[in-house]
């Protein structure tokens, strides 16, 4: 007994120095890569980013050994992997990672309202064609949701989500004479929220507010990606069971994801931000730097502070 | 003995030493780590409230009169008070660990409390209270004040004006209530359809059943459903449960009840094979005695056999809750993953372990939540097995 306790004692003393040792970040490293899949609204939005488009929906053009993984995956991997990289969205950035420069230009919510942080992608909307809803309240509340979008109301919980909003004028209560059927009780109706994973949260956030304001109407979420969101409205699983309402895609919509007139638009702009371990000792990053590296440029670190 | 055997015999020793720590050091890894993440999020209203948050929008007339009420001194340095409006709010974190703002204070002359409901001007109740969090304060003629820049610009923001256009706030969200209960309901609903049979095919195979080859066939493969991996109970959850009870039911999808069946086929074994168990310890003596007082064998079976293995059943049924606490690869398909507060035993629910899988699945995942549902998960658990071995010890005595 006496001996069993020992033995646990040094071994869990042996784990806890294991989990705290710091050791010096060494910069001849091999810096090994984190991608998204190619269904990633996130990763098309980087590759843009980084003049590196050709690479968004072609894993053969990456560097070999790289990781695919999800928002998650990748901002857990880069607090434990000291010699890894890889990009998330500014909206999940926390400070158990570094999150880089990006032209000098810090990413904070404050540099990509004035526009000088450059890493950015549109989040998108689209619902279903306007003569294929089940009936005329679901499309009037879908309308009124879209319309609740564009007003400073739907921009200030954007905002408050970490996105950054377009510019808006008007008040939902400027508007809202125009969507009767906000004022009649909808809470037997069900709205499905579907598409990009990276504005889920925000999408919540919108209609947990405007549910209230239009009729206590049930919202339901279920995303899945940024190619859900036209397929599931528009595209060849609208009528299936994973139907959706609206869709939404962190990218903009490709040639063949051209909705029906009136139904598509943007929403707000996100910032991507290139995060590494919290003991590197870079800061700063360029584009060319990115591309360098995700292209297999760059193999080492010491290659990239030069 | 030779040395070289001590030495094969010492080594022989410290390997049994090493595995058995292993495990301990692994389970108390386990805890340290659910400990570490999730501590800081429980407390009792975490348990009370809702998970999604109840929003309003309060709208004011023209303010004429505002509050004279001084800085209360209960009010601490965080709180950051405004004497014109007469309210004081905080700088916090939500259960995702977001920053939000929370009231703290609302003073009784406050002219908050002149607020009307926007979406329901019938809503005579409407006011903003201790607890509730304030998302944005919009104005007329300037930009609104959000929760993300934090409590002190907004109250300057307030203070500022005598006029705003709105107040959205809403009740604090992310508790596990619903979950909560319906964890109760699946384990209320299972154990009504589980026990019975499982406690009749027990009692058929110890006391009826001739003992035959058929009745070991029958034997074996109820033990063989005990090695059935619980994701494939949920695939047949999926393809006969679920149309099953939309068919008969109100409930269209998933529900409660095909849940319910479901676990319900899992712990059938469970249940069939502890009760037998305490079934077979029974001395034959009772049942001599009771035959020879001139019961028949239903009698002897039901009034005196049944009742002297009740602490029997009672461990298997313990052992069962447990179990369905535990379950959620089975109930992803079959009670679906939506996170709900009304709970309805027709509609789409969470048992706290598929909370749990739908918070680790979110974008980000929300750790620290999960953790401190783990948490509670294991009391619950440790209570219980507790129990069975007070239980068990009793029984044990008295046999």
């Amino acid at each position: 007994m006496k001996k069993i306790i020992l033995l646990l004692v040094v071994l869990l003393s042996g784990s806890l120095v294991a989990c705290s040792s710091n050791d010096d970040w060494d910069s001849t490293k091999n810096i090994t890569l984190y991608t998204r899949d190619t269904s990633s609204g996130t990763r098309a939005g980087f590759m843009e980013g980084i003049e590196f488009a050709e690479a968004a929906e072609d894993n053969s053009l990456l560097a070999s050994g790289y990781v695919i993984k999800d928002n998650t995956g990748i901002l857990t991997s880069m607090e434990t992997d000291e010699y890894g990289i890889g990009y998330i969205s500014l909206a999940s950035l926390t400070d158990k990672v570094k999150g880089l420069q990006f032209d000098g230009v810090n990413p904070t919510i404050a540099n990509v309202v004035n526009n000088t942080y450059g890493l950015k992608r549109p989040f998108n909307y689209v619902i279903r064609s306007l003569d294929d809803f089940a009936n005329e309240t679901e499309k009037e509340i879908t309308l009124a949701f879209v319309a609740f979008l564009q007003t400073s109301d739907g921009a200030d919980i954007i905002t408050n989500e970490g996105a950054i909003p377009l510019d808006s004028t008007s008040t939902w209560d400027d508007i809202k004479g125009n969507y009767e059927i906000c004022n009649q009780d909808n809470s037997s109706v069900t709205i499905k929220f579907g598409g990009s994973d990276s504005i889920e949260k925000i999408a919540l956030a919108l209609t947990e507010a405007f549910a209230p304001q239009c009729g206590n109407f049930t919202p339901e979420h279920d995303h899945t990606g940024s190619s859900d969101g036209f397929k599931r409205t528009q595209g060849s699983e609208k009528d299936g069971v994973n139907y959706k309402h609206v869709g939404f895609a962190s990218r903009p919509f490709k040639d063949s994801e051209l909705g029906s007139e009136g139904t598509q638009g943007q929403l707000a702009w996100d910032a991507i931000v290139a995060i590494v371990h919290l003991n590197n000792e870079i800061t700063n990053v360029t584009a060319e730097d990115l591309k360098k590296i995700y292209s297999g440029e760059y193999a080492t670190w010491n290659q990239l502070i030069g | 003995m030779s040395n070289k055997r001590k030495k094969f015999d010492k080594l022989l020793q410290t390997i049994t030493y090493v595995s058995s720590s292993i495990g301990v050091l692994i389970l108390s890894l386990i805890v340290i780590f659910v400990i570490k993440n999730g501590v800081g999020l429980i407390n009792w209203d975490l348990v009370t409230n809702d998970y999604h948050a109840q929003f309003y929008n309060g709208g004011i007339e023209e303010v004429t009169t505002f509050s004279n009420t001084p800085r209360p001194a209960s009010l601490d340095d965080e709180d950051i008070y405004s004497d014109k409006w007469g309210i004081a709010v905080r700088d916090g974190l939500d259960r995702e660990g977001k920053p939000i703002v929370e009231v703290t204070y609302v003073a009784e002359d406050s002219p908050l409390y002149l607020m009307y409901d926007k979406n329901n001007i019938d809503n005579l109740d409407f006011k903003i209270e201790v607890e509730n969090v304030i998302s944005s304060i919009k104005f007329e003629n300037k930009p609104s004040a959000l929760s993300l820049y934090g409590a002190e610009n907004m109250i300057n923001d307030l203070n500022a004006e005598n006029q705003f256009r709105e107040i959205v706030f809403s009740s604090l969200g992310g508790g596990i209530r619903g979950s909560l209960i319906t964890t109760l309901y699946t384990i209320g609903l299972t154990l009504i359809i589980a026990l019975p049979i499982g406690i009749f095919t027990a009692i058929y195979l110890n006391e009826f059943a001739k003992k035959n080859r058929f009745t070991r066939i029958i034997r074996s493969m109820i033990e063989m459903l005990t090695g059935v991996p619980s994701i494939i109970f949920g695939l047949m959850g999926l393809a006969v449960f679920v149309p099953l009870t939309t068919k008969y039911t109100p409930a269209d999808g998933a529900n409660l009840i095909s849940g319910s069946l479901t676990l319900a086929v899992i712990l059938l074994p469970i249940i069939i094979r502890s009760t037998e168990e305490s079934l077979k310890v029974i001395p034959d003596d009772f049942r001599f005695a009771s035959l020879a007082l001139g019961a028949n064998n239903s009698q002897t079976t039901f009034k005196v056999v049944l009742p002297s293995a009740l602490p029997g059943i009672l461990t298997a049924t313990l052992l069962a809750i447990g179990r369905v606490i535990g379950e959620s690869a089975a109930l992803i398909f079959a009670i679906g993953t939506t996170i709900k507060d009304d709970i309805s035993i027709f509609g789409k629910s969470t048992t706290l372990a598929v909370h749990i899988w739908s918070l680790l699945t979110d974008e980000p995942a929300n750790i620290e939540l999960a953790s401190t549902i783990s948490i509670i998960i294991l009391i619950i658990v440790l209570i219980l097995n507790i129990s069975v071995k007070l239980l068990s010890k009793k029984y044990l005595k008295r046999a």
